[in-house]
C-alpha cells in the first residue's frame, strides 16, 4: 500500500510540473497563435484586393441577404465572411471569404471582386489537398486563370461546360475554387443592386 | 565513450531512419519538402535533447515501475512545447505538418531513446546521444525530401512561410508528381535504403578481399 | 447516414491510414509477415481505435474545451490511450483467456502505434460529432487492417521469390507498400459526396 501511494506522489509531482511548464509555454504563445490568423486574413484581402488599404467587414449585411426566401436554402452557401475593400475612404471592392469542399476537406478561399465587377485577386488561405495534385491551387498561375472574369459569368472549369482549364489530375480542388469564385460574383452582383457600399 | 562518439554514432552507423528503421511515419509523410523535412526534423530534434536530457536527470528518482508512464509525460510536455511554439511562429509550416507534430509524442525513437539509452545514463551522454539522433534523423529526412522535392515539382528548397517558391530546376511538365504522392514516398526510400545496403555490402566486401 | 457512409469508406479506401496517410507504419510493416497475426494485431487495433475515439471524444469536448485547457490535447490523449490498452488488457485478460492469447502479445504495442493518436487528433482537427467520431476510428482502423492484411498475404508468397540481396526485407517490403499505395490511388476518383448523396 505505501508503496502504491509513494508511486503515485511521484507520478503526481511530475504530471503537475508538466502542466505548469505547459501552462507556462501556453500563456506565451496564445497570443501569438490568435494573432496568426488576423495576421493572413489581412494578408488575403490584399492579395486579392492590392487597391485597398483598408477592409471593413461585412458579414452582417451577408447574413441579410443570404435568403431568398426565409427560411429556405441559403443562396451563398459556402461563403463565411465578407468585406469591402477601401482606398482613401472610397470603397473599391469586395472580398469574400468561402470555404468550398475540394477533395481532402474545405478549401478556404478569399475571391475579390473589383468596383467594375471584375475579379481582381483569388487566394488560398488554408486547404488540406493532396500534395503535387491538388494543392497546386495554391498556384499563382493557376489563381490568374480567374482574374479578369467579369459578373454574371457562370464560372466553371472546362469539363463542366464552362471556361477555366482545371488543373491536371485535380478537377476536384480546380471546381472547388471555380465554385468559390462563381459564389463570389453572385454575391457581388447582389450586393451591388442593393446598393450597399462595394457598388 | 566519449561525447563525440556518442554523438557521431547517431549520423551514420546508427543512423535512425537508415539503419534502425525507426519513426518511418512522419519520415514518409513530411518529405515532401526540405524545409518540411527540416522542419520536422529539427522539432524532432528538440524533443529527443529535452526528453534524453530530464529523463537522464530524473532516473535516480524515477521508481522502475511507472517510468513508462513519466517517460510519456516528459516526452509530450516537450512535444507540446514545441508544438504551441510553431503554431507562433511559422504558422505556414505547422499547417504543412499538421498531426505529425503531435505525433513525435508516439515516435518509436524518442521512445527508444528513453528507455534504451536516457536511462541507464549520465546528463551530457544522453545530450550527445539526443543530439546525434536526432541530427541523423534530420539529415536522412532532408536526403529524402531533396529526392522527392527535386523529382515531383522540378524545384528545390521551396519555403512558403518566407514566401519563397524555391529555385526551379526543370519545368513543372517534366516533374514525376507521382514521388511526392504516397506511393512515391515508399519506394523512393525503399529505393534509398536499398542502395544504401548495396554500398555498405559492396564495402564490407572489398575490405574483406584486401 | 450518407455523411457517415462517406466517413467511412473515406476511412477504409480513399485515405487509407497506411497507403495515403501515412500513420501505423511500424506494426504495418513489423507485423506482417503472417497473416494470422496480421489479422490478431487487426482486431486489437479495430477495438482500440474505436474505443479511444470515443472516449478522447468525451475528453476533448467535456473536459478541454469548457475549460480552456486544449493545450493538454496531445498529453492528455497519449495518456487515455495508454490507460484504455491497459484496461482492455486486463479485461480481456480476465474475462476471455483465449482471445487474450490470440490478442495479448498485440496490445502493449498499441500504444505507440501512431494510427491510434492520429486519429483521436484527427476527429478533433474535423471536429467530429460523437457518433462521426467513432466511425471514423472504425473506419481508420478497418483501412489499416485491409493494408495490413492484404501487405501480410503478398509478403508470405515474396519468401518464395528471389531478391537481390540489398532489398532484402525492409526496402522490398516499402516498394510493395508503394504499388500497394498506387492502385489504392485508383479509389481517388470515386466521389463519396455524390454517390451518397451528401452536399
Amino acid at each position: 500500500m505505501r508503496e502504491v501511494l509513494r508511486l503515485g506522489v511521484v507520478l503526481l509531482v511530475i504530471c503537475a510540473i508538466a502542466g505548469a511548464v505547459l501552462a507556462f509555454v501556453d500563456g506565451i504563445t496564445s497570443d501569438r497563435i490568435a494573432a496568426q490568423a488576423t495576421i493572413r486574413l489581412q494578408q488575403a484581402l490584399r492579395d486579392v484586393i492590392p487597391e485597398a488599404d483598408e477592409f471593413q467587414d461585412e458579414t452582417q449585411e451577408l447574413s441579410e441577404v443570404q435568403f431568398a426566401v426565409p427560411g429556405g436554402k441559403p443562396r451563398f452557401a459556402t461563403t463565411d465572411k465578407m468585406f469591402t475593400g477601401y482606398s482613401d475612404g472610397e470603397p473599391v471592392g469586395l472580398a469574400v471569404m468561402c470555404s468550398p469542399s475540394g477533395y481532402g476537406g474545405p478549401i478556404e478561399t478569399v475571391v475579390g471582386v473589383s468596383s467594375d465587377g471584375k475579379v481582381s485577386g483569388v487566394t488560398v488561405v488554408k486547404h488540406s489537398e493532396t500534395p503535387g495534385l491538388g494543392a497546386n491551387i495554391t498556384n499563382r498561375k493557376f489563381q490568374m486563370r480567374f482574374v479578369g472574369i467579369p459578373v454574371g459569368t457562370q464560372v466553371k472549369v472546362k469539363k463542366d461546360g464552362g471556361e477555366v482549364d482545371a488543373i491536371t489530375g485535380a478537377t476536384i480542388s480546380s471546381r472547388a475554387i471555380a465554385n468559390a469564385v462563381d459564389e463570389a460574383l453572385r454575391l457581388f452582383e447582389v450586393v451591388r443592386d442593393k446598393g450597399a457600399p462595394a457598388k | 565513450m566519449s561525447f563525440k562518439s556518442e554523438f557521431s554514432k547517431g549520423i551514420i552507423k546508427e543512423n535512425p531512419t537508415f539503419r534502425m528503421l525507426l519513426g518511418m511515419c512522419p519520415t514518409l509523410a513530411t518529405s515532401l519538402a526540405v524545409f518540411n523535412g527540416i522542419g520536422m526534423g529539427l522539432a524532432a530534434t528538440f524533443v529527443l535533447v529535452g526528453s534524453n536530457i530530464m529523463i537522464s536527470a530524473l532516473r535516480k528518482v524515477t521508481p522502475e515501475k511507472i517510468r513508462i508512464p513519466i517517460f510519456v509525460v516528459v516526452i509530450a510536455t516537450f512535444v507540446t512545447t514545441v508544438d504551441l511554439i510553431m503554431a507562433a511562429f511559422v504558422p505556414g509550416l505547422h499547417e504543412v505538418l499538421g498531426i505529425f507534430i503531435p505525433l513525435i509524442v508516439v515516435n518509436c525513437i524518442i521512445f527508444a531513446r528513453a528507455e534504451a539509452f536516457a536511462f541507464q545514463h549520465g546528463i551530457s551522454d544522453s545530450l550527445a546521444d539526443g543530439l546525434g539522433m536526432g541530427l541523423g534523423w534530420t539529415l536522412a529526412l532532408c536526403g529524402l525530401s531533396a529526392i522527392r522535392e527535386l523529382l515531383g515539382t522540378g524545384t528545390i528548397l521551396a519555403f512558403a512561410d518566407f514566401g519563397f517558391p524555391g529555385i526551379r530546376v526543370f519545368d513543372q511538365s517534366l516533374a514525376a508528381t507521382m514521388v511526392i504522392l504516397p506511393p512515391g514516398g515508399f519506394i523512393t526510400l525503399g529505393l534509398l535504403i536499398g542502395l544504401l545496403n548495396w554500398v555498405i555490402s559492396r564495402k564490407s566486401k572489398k575490405s574483406q578481399n584486401a | 447516414m450518407g455523411k457517415l457512409l462517406v466517413i467511412f469508406f473515406g476511412g477504409v479506401l480513399l485515405n487509407n491510414f497506411i497507403l495515403s496517410r501515412f500513420l501505423g507504419i511500424c506494426p504495418f510493416i513489423g507485423i506482417s509477415q503472417r497473416v494470422e497475426t496480421a489479422a490478431g494485431m487487426s482486431i486489437a487495433v479495430i477495438f482500440v481505435m474505436g474505443l479511444a475515439s470515443v472516449v478522447t471524444w468525451f475528453f476533448h469536448n467535456m473536459i478541454l474545451v469548457p475549460l480552456g485547457l486544449e493545450y493538454l490535447q496531445t498529453i492528455g490523449f497519449i495518456l487515455i490511450i495508454a490507460a484504455l490498452v491497459q484496461l482492455v488488457e486486463m479485461v480481456i485478460q480476465k474475462s476471455s483467456p483465449p482471445l487474450y492469447q490470440a490478442l495479448g502479445i498485440y496490445l502493449p504495442l498499441i500504444t505507440t502505434n501512431c494510427a491510434v493518436l492520429g486519429v483521436t487528433l484527427l476527429n478533433v482537427s474535423e471536429s467530429y460529432s460523437l457518433l462521426e467520431a467513432a466511425i471514423n476510428g472504425v473506419a481508420g482502423a478497418s483501412g489499416f487492417a485491409l493494408a495490413i492484411l492484404l501487405f501480410a498475404a503478398i509478403r508470405e508468397r515474396m519468401e518464395l521469390s528471389e531478391i537481390p540481396e540489398s532489398l532484402k526485407g525492409f526496402p522490398i517490403a516499402l516498394i510493395t507498400a508503394g504499388l500497394m499505395s498506387m492502385a489504392f490511388l485508383g479509389f481517388a476518383g470515386f466521389r463519396l459526396e455524390a454517390l451518397f448523396g451528401v452536399m
